[in-house]
């Protein structure tokens, strides 16, 4: 039971992280017109999910996270399309959980090996990610799905996830020293005031902003 | 063993991929300053001549443009509440609309279109032609 409790704050801890990056960092990238979308996905998404995967070692936390993440940017009514944002959230936990089925954190301890694991999982989430809101978000807006819409913009998404395949090969390298963490030795009175209180903290911040 | 070369094997394929649509994207974009529709081309100051304008209030402010519904009036098009429109960008990006959409969408002097009512999805950025779709 605790370690169930324990995997449901850090999901919520790492989830809000990942949904304060999108809603405040994103924000901020797009206003100084950087790519936003490839580099969240690049380093946050894929650095968050690929971090809490290496620490807690646990299949299907990073749905609950996406879930979070994805709940978070709907509460933020500023920026870019947040029904896309959302829905484009959500379907990268998706991708990633079916990505990492198989994947431990031995294999992780190779930095070409996690750096590989890092393009090839940013480049997905990020492609699979756009085509899921540029299918889903038409149904959502009751403005009607094209299949010649998607296809014509099929290659401009494979060209924009070469940015976050790149920042992926750097980040989940960085993420994979923490294969050395047991985050099951920090006690229950720090643990759990901690994650419950940062996440506290960047929901309160996401509201308000 | 295997795991870990499908993994590079991935990630070499990923990469080929998203540079070889890089190259494809930039040596397809459009160059032009004309907006091309129903076969006939327009500049910018000619639609803007041609069409009412028409300020859209946004949850991120108002911006401000020429009505789209009346430019597919005034310039002709048959049946016009029938059709759909495809507006598509010089990067290739498009998208499909219904006349409806055009009722409370904007086509800015930067050649952007802006629709209030719709995802920011549907906001296409240097549009180079208007499709009009039976």
């Amino acid at each position: 039971m605790n370690k169930i409790i324990r995997l449901a704050t850090g999901a919520l801890l790492f989830g809000s992280i990942w949904g304060f990056s999108e809603c405040i960092v994103g924000d901020y990238l797009r206003s100084v017109n950087l790519p936003a979308g490839a580099i969240l996905t690049g380093i946050f998404a894929v650095g968050l999910m690929g971090a809490s995967r290496i620490l807690y070692r646990q299949p299907g936390m990073q749905l609950g996270m996406g879930a979070i993440a994805a709940l978070m940017r709907a509460f933020n009514p500023f920026g870019a399309c947040i029904l896309c944002a959302s829905i484009a959230i959500f379907a990268e936990a998706v991708v990633f959980e079916l990505i990492w089925l198989r994947l431990s954190n031995d294999i992780m301890r190779k930095p070409h090996i996690s750096a590989s694991a890092g393009i090839t999982t940013a480049y997905t989430c990020f492609v699979i990610g756009c085509v899921v809101t540029q299918v889903l978000t038409p149904l959502v807006a009751t403005s009607g799905f094209y299949i010649e819409n998607l296809l014509a913009f099929l290659p401009q998404i494979l060209s924009k996830g070469l940015i976050p395949a790149l920042l992926g090969g750097v980040v989940l390298p960085v993420a994979s020293i923490l294969t050395k963490v047991d985050i099951s030795r920090i006690r229950n009175s720090l643990y759990y005031p901690t994650t419950l209180a940062i996440s506290a903290l960047l929901w309160l911040a996401v509201v308000l902003a | 063993m295997k795991r870990e070369k499908l993994l590079l094997l991935g990630a070499v394929l990923v990469l080929l991929i998203g540079m070889g649509s890089t190259i494809y994207v930039h040596s397809t974009e459009a160059k032009t300053d004309k907006i091309e529709i129903n076969g006939k081309a327009y500049t910018i100051d000619q639609i803007f001549f041609i069409a009412e304008h028409r300020t859209l209030k946004l949850s991120d402010g108002n911006l401000s443009g020429i009505a789209l519904d009346d430019f597919i009036k005034k310039i002709g098009i048959p049946n016009y509440k029938d059709k759909k429109y495809t507006f598509v960008g010089a990067d290739g990006y498009q998208k499909t609309v219904e006349w409806k959409d055009l009722e409370n969408g904007i086509l800015l002097k930067d050649r952007k279109v802006v629709f209030s009512h719709l995802p920011k999805q549907y906001w296409v950025k240097d549009v180079v032609k208007i499709e009009v779709v039976e």
